[in-house]
């Protein structure tokens, strides 16, 4: 029993699973002392072998007790010293590999998202026109100042890259004439041969909207253009509507919503709010009911139908949503800018 | 334009408008007011005085000893300021007097030399920010002039006007604009008429103009104008230049008709309105002399040209200080034949802006008589006779408005009475208004721009105000609904972008010649722009590839790894008169030091497995991409894409280091393919697996050994990695594949998958000719 004693009392004191783990082999193992002990046993004399065979099958027993109490707390020490040094868990952490939406793309989802859940269909349409969808059947006349070529491309052969996206207007309207009520939305490219600034880039994105059905009322526009800013820029927008020209509307109006920054107020805690100029409200598109000679133009007989149509700038409103103060950055793909979104 | 909202208010009666509320109305109004400036009274005190005399102060090196004279006092002053000289006319502060600041002017003794007033800065009289030196007026100015005659308390409004109305780049508009929104009553300019004078200069015959008048005025009179007509000329950014020149401006701005004075003198008449002739030329008044077309409307005497109509006079028969008779021009040009003159010679004057909107015939009679009125007043002007030409109609227009369609566009009840008030606030006659219509007998002359009943609806509601129309919601009541899935697909699209860690780029449609060329691509397939902004952005592109490597020239030190992508259309020319193809692709470019084509190949192969589509690659020949690294995409037996490896000889153009790798296909195809994914079930046992390392000719594919292995049942064969180099034969690579064998109902033997083993290598030696890599252990 002193040996008995003496082994566990090595068990016990092993440091490490692998200390432990030749004791094992030591004493339990296929050649260990405890296991020739038991080996033993057979070899004796059958009046010995009882009590010898309970002796050794005991501190077998008692051994492996102590190995599996010892290995158990030595797992739990190394699972300790594991954790045993704290993490700085404020370190920025493994960057996973992520890719970067580019901050226009993005906004024109979230409006094309804001139009689907008002019921609008998604529409498109070439982006070289014919000068008739472009701008005759849009009420430009020939000799209106947008045809001057220092505001349109022209193409060499025929035909332009289109000025806006009241084309798609046209399109839609002479293919689904039929079909009514109309209610889409046109994103996409537009062109306009004009010099460039920090608010205007001679390449740019455009979303037209269109509402044609029996009873369509200057109110029914406003009461859109008011829900539409709300879902674009917040729920506590609001907006005003001024008076402008277009050819194609009639009335016409320019929409400002108020400003993201200053709501409205036109101040900062130091001065003039920077974003709006200190008007308090942002210019953000036009809209007007749609003309009667366009609906003529297309088909649609205006003594029965009224409608709506708006467009404004997703450029615009990305370069106010993420203080984008040059909307060129957004065309010069700049990975240094693009990372940023 | 820029207006005066004193002049404005000159205009109304019986109103305590202040500049703001101007300014307010002008807004409501629907004018785009860009920038406000206010400016205070200043003290009747302050006066143009002229410098006679400037002496160095004897006791102060940096003070001088000034004499100074208003014509009929004289003063002495002491002044520090460094531009004072002789000759100039100052602001003199007399003594007495207050300037805006609350400072007051008293006879003071600086170092023993007393000053009677003193000379002003701008900033001191609150006229702008400069307070360097005193304040430099020009000599057209009579001294004696109180400077608030010059600067009288006023708000300058810069504003936009929209392009159908000529009436509102006029003070008399505007302030008719005023009078309706805010109820004010207002007193137009109503010189006597000048229609019963003799018959003036002749006047050649041939009908260009709308309206042509010419008046004979003799003119005798001060050689400068009284301070109001300078400072309300000034106030509107023109500069004063003698009597004559000022009324014709005046007037102008006043009612937005120009006219244009000649020297009677110089004018050999009959004067004509012509075409010109090619090879005529004329020196206008900035000293520019010009070579005419056959496009361009002059004015003439028998010897020529002496004026470009409505655009600018030749300096042939300019007026000056010597000039005692004049001949007044008020007329009614062409819109678009002086807007067309002006652009062509860059000449967009007052005047041109103005009959750019096309003006009403109406207007010249009253435009003529004003003048003749105000030089009477200011230049001893005495008429002798008019001559006009009335070419054109004068507008004789009645709309009648159904009450029902105003309601009907507007979306809320507006009684016609409302509607009659409105359109009285904008003196517009109504002869009849009842439940039924409203009858607008003839539209006013200064309102060409209306023409139907809708126009006179978007009148009323301006009146009533665009704040008062209430937001409603319109209904929808579609026959039928409409479901649009190309979104969700596109969406996937891009989730599979962003998780491959590629930035989205947005590029210009338009290249130039040097882009297209730099890939190789054929420049006359391309559409090209008859008028671009620059070279850079001539063609059409018909790829996104010379986008994407400037992209890459752009950001070559970015990272050592960098990859994008895009989605645009492309323009694919096609028959002369016809519309371009116009697909919709996606471009995705990866930069990298090495295995560029892999990564890009990565993409490609997620987005197929993502959209469920079946995108084969066939080897393909392509001068933008590195020989034998290239590949066409096909879906459903139509070549849809292409993927490749960028030549490096066009990447080294772009100073990058590394490889390029490109991708484009249609995306509409891609999405129109796009299936959900198909659960093929969980393998219920364990497979064996065999790694297989064999040699074949280079020119055999992946896709092809994939495809021969896929026709053995029980076995998927996985890809591991190909090479060609040191060990492996000229001619051929070496390829290491996986062999997956899998039993249905049970895990397969040791036995089964050697077996599998044998006959794939069988296969594959009788197909392709392919030999197991030298010292590979057979298993």
């Amino acid at each position: 029993m002193i040996e008995a004693k003496a082994m566990i009392g090595r068990i016990e004191a092993a440091s490490s699973l692998e200390e432990l783990e030749r004791l094992r082999v030591a004493y339990v193992g296929r050649k260990g002392s405890v296991t020739e002990q038991l080996k033993a046993v057979g070899a004796l004399a059958p009046e010995e072998r009882a009590l010898a065979g309970k002796a050794a099958n005991e501190l077998r027993v008692a051994v492996e007790a102590a190995l599996r109490v010892r290995e158990e707390r030595l797992r739990e020490a190394e699972l300790e010293r594991e954790i045993a040094s704290p993490l700085d868990v404020t370190a920025p952490g493994i960057r996973p590999l992520v890719g970067h939406r580019h901050p226009v793309s993005v906004v024109l989802d979230e409006l094309v998202d804001v139009f689907w859940q008002m019921g609008y269909q998604v529409a498109e349409g070439p982006e070289v026109e014919t000068e008739w969808y472009n701008f005759e059947a849009l009420l430009v006349g020939k000799d209106h100042p947008a045809r001057d070529m220092q505001d349109t491309f022209y193409l060499e052969e025929a035909h332009l890259p289109r000025t806006h996206t009241s084309a798609v207007q046209i399109r839609y309207m002479q293919e689904h004439r039929d079909e009514l009520p109309i209610r889409i939305i046109a994103p996409g490219k537009v062109y306009r041969n004009e010099d460039e600034d920090a608010r205007h880039s001679w390449s740019f994105y455009q979303i037209e909207g269109l509402v044609v059905d029996e009873g369509i009322g200057l109110s029914d526009l406003k009461g859109t253009l008011e829900s539409m800013m709300r879902g674009v820029l917040g729920e506590d927008t609001e907006i005003r509507l001024r008076s402008n020209y277009f050819p194609y509307t009639e009335p016409s109006v320019e929409m400002d919503a108020t400003c993201v920054i200053c709501h409205g107020s036109g101040r900062l805690d130091a001065g003039g709010c920077h974003l709006c100029g200190g008007t308090g409200w942002l210019e953000l598109g036009g809209a007007g009911m749609v003309h009667p000679d366009v609906l003529k133009n297309v088909g649609i007989d205006p003594t029965v139908y009224s409608g709506f149509a708006f467009g404004f700038g997703p450029e615009r409103i990305a370069a106010i949503k993420y203080g984008v103060d040059d909307v060129r950055e957004f065309w010069r793909p700049s990975f240094k800018f693009l990372e940023q979104f | 334009m820029k207006c005066s909202s004193a002049w404005i208010k000159s205009l109304l009666r019986r109103t305590m408008l202040s500049g703001y509320d101007v300014v307010g109305a002008l807004e409501r109004a629907g004018l785009e007011i860009e920038q406000t400036i206010e400016s205070k009274e200043l003290d009747k005190r302050i006066v143009v005085v002229l410098v006679k005399k400037v002496a160095q102060h004897p006791q102060a090196d940096r003070l001088h000893l000034v004499d100074v004279t208003t014509g009929e006092a004289d003063y002495r002053v002491v002044c520090g300021a460094p531009n004072v000289r002789e000759g100039l006319n100052v602001a003199l502060a007399q003594i007495g007097s207050v300037l805006p600041s609350g400072e007051r002017i008293e006879k003071a003794t600086l170092r023993g030399e007393v000053s009677e007033g003193m000379l002003c800065s701008e900033f001191e009289l609150g006229l702008g920010e400069d307070h360097n030196g005193i304040m430099e007026l020009s000599n057209d100015v009579a001294i004696g002039t109180s400077l608030c005659d010059l600067y009288p308390a006023d708000t300058i409004i810069d504003l936009k006007t929209p392009a159908n109305r000529f009436d509102v780049l006029s003070v008399v508009g505007l302030a008719r604009e005023v009078a309706a929104m805010t109820g004010a009553e207002m007193v137009s300019p109503s010189p006597p008429p000048v229609e019963g004078a003799e018959e003036g200069p002749a006047v050649g015959h041939e009908a260009v103009a709308g309206r042509y008048m010419l008046a004979r005025l003799r003119v005798d009179g001060p050689a400068l104008s009284p301070g109001w007509l300078v400072g309300r000329l000034r106030a509107l950014g023109m500069r004063s230049i003698s009597p004559v020149v000022d009324v014709t401006n005046y007037v102008m701005l006043e009612l937005g008709q120009p006219l244009h004075a000649f020297d009677a003198r110089k004018v050999t008449l009959p004067i004509g309105v012509r075409m010109a002739r090619d090879g005529e030329s004329l020196t206008t008044l900035d000293g520019v002399r010009r070579a005419l077309t056959a496009e361009d409307l002059v004015i003439a005497d028998r010897q020529g040209p002496i004026a470009l109509a409505g655009v600018m006079g030749g300096a042939r028969t300019e007026v000056g200080p010597a000039t005692t008779e004049i001949l007044l021009e008020v007329a009614t040009f062409d819109a678009t034949v002086v807007r067309k003159m002006a652009k062509r010679y860059g000449l967009r004057t007052e005047a041109s802006a103005r009959f750019e909107r096309g003006l009403p015939v109406e207007l010249a009679p009253l435009g003529l008589a004003r003048a003749v009125e105000l030089l009477g007043e200011v230049a001893g002007g005495e008429l002798r006779g008019v001559t006009d030409q009335l070419n054109a109609r004068r507008l004789e227009r009645k709309i009648e408005l159904p009450v029902a369609l105003l309601v009907k566009l507007l979306g809320f009840g507006v009684s016609h009475k409302e509607a009659e008030m409105a359109l009285g606030r904008l003196q517009i006659e109504v002869s009849e208004s009842s439940k039924d219509r409203i009858v607008v007998p003839r539209v006013p002359w200064w309102r060409p721009d209306l023409t139907l009943p809708e126009d006179l609806v978007e009148e009323i509601v301006r009146v009533l105000g665009y704040d008062n129309v209430p937001s409603t919601l319109p209904s929808w009541r579609p026959k039928q609904l409409r479901f649009d899935h190309r979104r969700s697909k596109r969406r996937l699209v891009q989730e599979v972008m962003f998780g491959a860690g590629l930035f989205e780029v947005m590029t210009y449609s338009f290249v130039s010649l040097e882009q297209l060329e730099s890939v190789g691509l054929e420049v006359e397939a391309h559409l090209k722009l008859k008028n671009p902004l620059s070279l850079e952005q001539a063609y059409l592109r018909s790829t996104l590839l010379p986008s994407h490597l400037s992209v890459v020239a752009k950001n070559r030190t970015y990272g050592k790894e960098v990859g994008f992508y895009e989605v645009s259309h492309v323009f694919c020319k096609r028959g002369r008169a016809e519309q371009p193809d116009e697909p919709e692709m996606l471009a995705v470019t990866v930069r990298r030091p090495e295995a560029a084509f892999g990564v890009v190949k990565g993409v490609l192969d997620k987005l197929a497995w993502a959209l469920n589509v079946d995108l084969m690659v066939r080897p393909g020949v392509d001068d933008a991409f590195a020989p034998g690294r290239s590949g066409e995409v096909w879906l459903a037996g139509r070549m849809i894409g292409r993927i490749g490896q960028v030549h490096p000889a066009w990447v080294r153009q772009t100073k990058a280091d590394g490889e390029v790798a490109y991708l484009e296909l249609e995306l509409a195809a891609v999405i129109a393919a796009s299936t959900p994914r198909q659960f093929g079930g969980l393998r219920r046992f364990p497979t064996i697996a065999r790694d297989l390392a064999v040699v074949v000719p280079v020119a055999v594919t992946w896709q092809m050994v994939h495809g021969v292995l896929a026709e053995m049942a029980g076995v998927e064969a996985q890809f591991v990695s190909d090479y060609v180099g040191a060990g492996v034969p000229e001619g051929a690579k070496s390829l290491a594949l996986r062999l997956v064998v899998a039993h249905p109902d049970r895990t397969p033997t040791e036995q089964e998958a050697a077996e599998v083993e044998h006959k794939a290598m069988n296969v594959l030696a009788r197909k392709f000719g392919a030999k197991r890599r030298a010292g590979e252990a057979t298993a």
